[in-house]
């Protein structure tokens, strides 16, 4: 006897709804049935343009073409992103998707920098320590090298693209492989009666459809894991008082940047986000501390090239809900919480979240969803989320922008122990975190302690084994191979007008 | 320069030669002068150090070299652990290293779990190459077992012997020694820090930028300091008391800590160069030490000679550094003996102190990161040692106080999410890794009951396939190891030539 299959109800499209349908479609065998829920009334929030390296595991994963990918989406090369003004105004420095160096007799590169610094040695700033953050400001590109020797190895790369192009492009992937789709608004969720878990949902229509299992993708309005199953909401806003959103496109203009901007503003910040066609930007604020219309005329005052729209307003809360998970629903992206995308980290949380609900998902046969491994979904998504928090909150607290009512709040107020510890550890003797599960890594923590100007007061001793004239030497040979590297390399938009050319994607090149 | 420059250890046996050896090494060139103050010994001659796998990293460090190291402390490799109960069906071997091959990138374990399920009856054991090379009296050689099973090994090393080598190499280093019968702390004002050491009743005092207690349970620095209580982790293991002895080689053993559970508790039979040590543990509240003699004797198989007992307290100290002394070692955790776990939880303080080592005179941030990381490191170790008696198969009133502990609340997630899917649990700080939470979990007994569904989408027959050439691979390569005895003796020879 054929079992019947196990129905997965994605509740909402956007990148977040396809991600999730395209991703299990991926990673679940057949007896999964999948059916994705989206409305043509309701808007996609969809201003997650800006991605992080990981983005192309997944892409890798559904066995995207990444020529054709990028052509669709008018996707653009992401080395990392540039802060403009945090520490104080006027300072730049950019977080690369890269290391700082290398690391030399297991010792991590900066140390070896601090002590020939401390020393009074004549050295560079640690940027210029960092290939990929010297290849950003040329604005060049070219793919890592394959030779793990070469100083061209030592990053990796992202995208910006458009997120509704995305969920297109992915909408059409999922449903070629037999993902169904259903227009229509949800007007009522049905419940089980004796356990609280969804049986299915009413649509305006009339149309009743029922799931096994389902995946809350309704974004900010969190209908299943939110509304209907009361996950409680923890609220992050004393440490991230932005709050509101505006966002604009306009023309593009000017060199195409591989990399995200973000420039600090009296009442929060903009991104500028380059992609073929356009260029994406917003202002995120906080309510409290500037009105929406003086934010709007800062916003478009900053624009590189003719507006293609009137700001549009989003709303939100920093923070997460308790459980993502909850009965048998799971509550992916926006429904599940928010970071404001100051490092880019929407995408990343949908990918994390996909993965590894495709490992704890129940299995095809099972009557009802297994709490044992709910409880570990969940732990799982608390850790993301709490470490993207204490990275992002590091941007604001560390900042000498004196005299502007929200970086003095955000300056003085009171830190999540985990990240005053980190910051402290930092300013004592410039040891970066270094953990293995989740974002974000040892050297991008490095790039924002010492980009937000926080000065370490010494150098890991073990640095010492190596001699001052040694280091400098080594220091000097270090930016000679990142000039050497650099020497005729393609610029951004050179390489992407080549790389994006039909002919690229793999189908029409056999 | 304005990092502390004086260190003083203070000790015995290998955590004092070990820790003074390693910060000289690691830190003379920064400028960092280390005096080993060294106690009497604490070991008997019955006494055996068992290694888990990264010892050899310190021990390459430090420039000792394996070769050297078996060859004086008369010492021999090891693969894992092969524990046996009363049946068949509670034998197990576990390996150090990884089990099986990925199957078109999914895990191997999961396909095994799925093809278990559809009728395999082939143990996880089987498909480590480690595991079965031990069992058949086979060592793993370093360079040629790719693929399947890599060779992942640690020591048996008689700890008396052991030290010779580390003691010689420290001196050779560069540390300075004093002997010392006892050693008094001279503890400040506030008792919160040490000013200084007096040495055999005032005859030499010493001053130091930095103490590291390195004494073993007596802990006779740490304990002088305010906030030097320690959090009692004996609920969560029935075993206070150890039983050494040792046992006339009968035959030549494989690579492998050979452990059997009785009903009074348990009995490792250690293979060194030459005998066999005999460690049995139990618990004093139902076991006098006569009955645990002849229970370790009946587990042996043999007359056992050179009788000690020794008493253990498993906890942690709650301040590992305390002001500007350093526990390390047994000073700073008791962990139970069953996984190996003590030397490396003293390689642990080692490594993090020196990725720690105070950058200037004030070091409030590198404590509190060593205090957290050692902290947690020790916790995912207890969590380990823990699942052991928590889901210990076995009949006694040993094994019953072992099951009734509450679990901490991290190690029964980690036996849920098993239990549910096969998973286990990413945490950081871990010191087994995943195969051998799997191979302590199914040899405990439990089957997980369900797998991953990404791998339903292996079809069954590449799956079978798989299994099947990898059995035979195994198969095929573990023919081609070396007798363990003879590779001990050739390695061992090679050197003194």
């Amino acid at each position: 006897v054929q079992p019947k299959p196990y129905r997965l109800i994605v509740l909402g499209g956007g990148s977040a709804g396809w991600m999730a349908a395209a991703g299990l479609r991926r990673l679940l065998g057949e007896d999964y049935e999948i059916t994705l829920i989206e409305s043509d009334e309701i808007g996609i929030v969809g201003v997650g343009e800006a991605t992080l390296p990981h983005i192309k595991l997944f892409n890798d994963m559904l066995g995207l073409d990444e020529s054709e990918f990028m052509r669709e989406t008018g996707g653009t090369f992401k080395l990392g992103i540039e802060f403009r003004g945090w520490f104080q105004a006027g300072e730049s420095y950019i977080h690369p998707f890269g290391a700082f160096g290398e690391p030399w007799r297991g010792v991590d590169f900066q140390h070896y920098w601090m002590r020939a610094k401390q020393a009074g040695k004549d050295v560079l700033p640690l940027q210029r320590y960092s290939y990929s953050v010297q290849l950003a400001r040329r604005d060049g590109f070219h793919f890592p090298d394959n030779d793990p020797q070469s100083i061209g190895s030592t990053f990796s790369y992202a995208y910006h693209f458009d997120a509704g192009r995305y969920a297109d492009f992915l909408r059409r992937w999922a449903m070629q492989r037999g993902v169904q789709r259903i227009e229509g608004q949800v007007c009522e969720v049905l419940h089980d009666q004796d356990n609280g878990d969804v049986r299915g949902l009413r649509l305006k229509s009339g149309e009743e459809v029922s799931g096994d299992f389902f995946v809350d993708c309704s974004g900010f309005r969190s209908l299943l894991v939110g509304d209907a199953l009361q996950s409680p909401w923890q609220d992050w806003t004393h440490w991230l008082p932005c709050d509101r959103a505006l966002a604009v496109p306009c023309e593009r203009a000017g060199e195409l940047t591989p990399y995200t901007r973000s420039t600090a503003q009296p009442g929060g910040w903009i991104w500028r986000i380059p992609l073929q066609h356009r260029t994406g930007n917003g202002y995120v604020f906080s309510s409290s501390f500037i009105e929406v219309d003086d934010a709007a005329t800062a916003l478009v005052a900053q624009l590189d090239g003719a507006a293609h729209a009137e700001p549009r307003l989003l709303r939100f809360a920093p923070g997460r809900r308790e459980q993502a998970w909850r009965n048998n629903c799971v509550a992916v992206g926006l429904s599940s919480g928010f970071l404001e995308p100051l490092e880019s980290t929407a995408i990343y949380l949908i990918q994390a979240a996909v993965i590894d609900l495709a490992r704890l998902m129940p299995s095809s046969g099972s009557a009802r969803a297994d709490p044992r491994l709910a409880a570990e979904f969940n732990r799982l998504f608390g850790m993301h989320y709490e470490r993207i928090r204490d990275f992002l909150v590091l941007h604001y607290a560390a900042n000498e922008r004196v005299g502007e009512p929200l970086w003095d709040y955000v300056r003085a107020m009171p830190l999540p122990d985990t990240l005053a510890h980190k910051i402290e550890l930092f300013r004592a003797r410039g040891t970066a975190p270094n953990y293995q599960f989740g974002l974000f890594s040892r050297d991008s923590w490095l790039a924002v302690l010492e980009g937000q100007g926080i000065v370490p007061l010494s150098h890991d001793p073990l640095a010492e084994a190596t001699s001052l004239e040694d280091t400098a030497d080594r220091l000097a040979k270090l930016s000679a191979r990142i000039e050497g590297r650099l020497e005729g390399v393609a610029s951004q938009a050179a390489f992407l007008a080549d790389y994006c050319r039909p002919e690229h994607a793999r189908g029409a090149a056999a | 320069m304005t990092h502390p420059m004086r260190v003083i250890v203070v000790g015995r046996d290998a955590p004092l030669w070990l820790a003074a050896a390693s910060i000289q090494v690691a830190l003379a060139k920064s400028g960092v002068r280390v005096t080993a103050v060294e106690l009497p010994s604490a070991l008997q001659p019955n006494h055996v150090y068992m290694s888990l796998p990264p010892i050899e990293a310190l021990h390459s460090k430090l420039g000792l070299s394996e070769e050297d190291v078996l060859r004086m402390a008369g010492g021999t490799f090891s693969l894992g652990q092969y524990f046996r109960g009363n049946s068949e069906q509670q034998a197990w071997f576990h390996a150090w290293g990884d089990y099986g091959e990925s199957i078109d990138g999914h895990d191997f374990f999961d396909c095994w779990l799925k093809a278990s399920r559809l009728g395999l009856n082939v143990p996880f054991a089987d498909f480590s190459l480690a595991a079965v090379a031990a069992r058949h009296g086979l060592m793993l050689a370093p360079d040629d077992a790719g693929g399947l099973g890599q060779s992942r090994y640690s020591y048996h090393l008689p700890s008396q012997a052991y030290c010779t080598p580390l003691k010689a190499h420290a001196i050779r280093s560069g540390v300075a020694v004093q002997l010392a019968t006892s050693v008094a702390p001279e503890v400040s004002e506030d008792g919160g820090s040490l000013k200084a050491i007096a040495v055999d009743r005032d005859a030499h005092r010493l001053e130091a930028d930095l103490f590291i207690d390195a004494s073993g349970p007596e802990a006779v620095l740490a304990d002088s300091l305010t906030g030097s209580d320690r959090e009692d982790w004996s609920a969560l293991f029935p075993a206070d008391r150890m039983l050494w002895a040792r046992a006339p080689s009968a035959a030549t053993h494989g690579p492998y800590c050979d452990i059997r559970s009785g009903a009074g508790g348990w009995t490792a039979m250690v293979p060194v160069q030459s005998e066999v040590r005999v460690l049995h543990l139990f618990e004093s509240g139902t076991t006098v030490n006569d009955q645990a003699l002849a229970d370790a004797a009946a587990a042996a198989g043999v007359g056992l000679e050179d009788i000690s007992i020794g008493s253990l307290s498993p906890g942690i100290r709650r301040n590992l550094w305390n002001g500007n002394v350093i526990a390390l070692g047994e000073a700073a955790s008791g962990l139970d003996p069953i996984h190996s776990a003590s030397l490396h939880a003293l390689q642990l303080g080692i490594v993090h102190l020196l990725s720690m080592f105070p950058a200037g005179p004030d070091y409030d941030a590198e404590r509190a990161e060593y205090n957290r990381i050692m902290r947690s490191s020790l916790e995912r170790i207890r969590d380990f040692q823990s699942a052991f008696y928590q889901l210990a198969p076995h009949e006694g009133a040993f094994w019953d106080r072992g099951r009734a502990a509450s679990p901490p609340q991290s190690l029964s997630h980690k036996i849920d999410a098993f239990r549910a899917r096969g998973v286990i649990a990413p945490m950081e700080d871990e010191s087994f890794a995943p195969d051998s939470w799997r191979s302590q979990f199914l040899g405990s007994g439990i089957m997980p009951e369900s797998w991953p569904p990404a791998t339903d989408r292996v079809a069954v027959s590449r799956m079978q396939g798989e299994v099947r050439r990898m059995l035979s691979s195994i198969k095929a390569k573990v023919v081609e190891q070396p007798r363990h005895d003879a590779y001990l003796a050739q390695l061992c020879r090679r050197r003194a030539a």
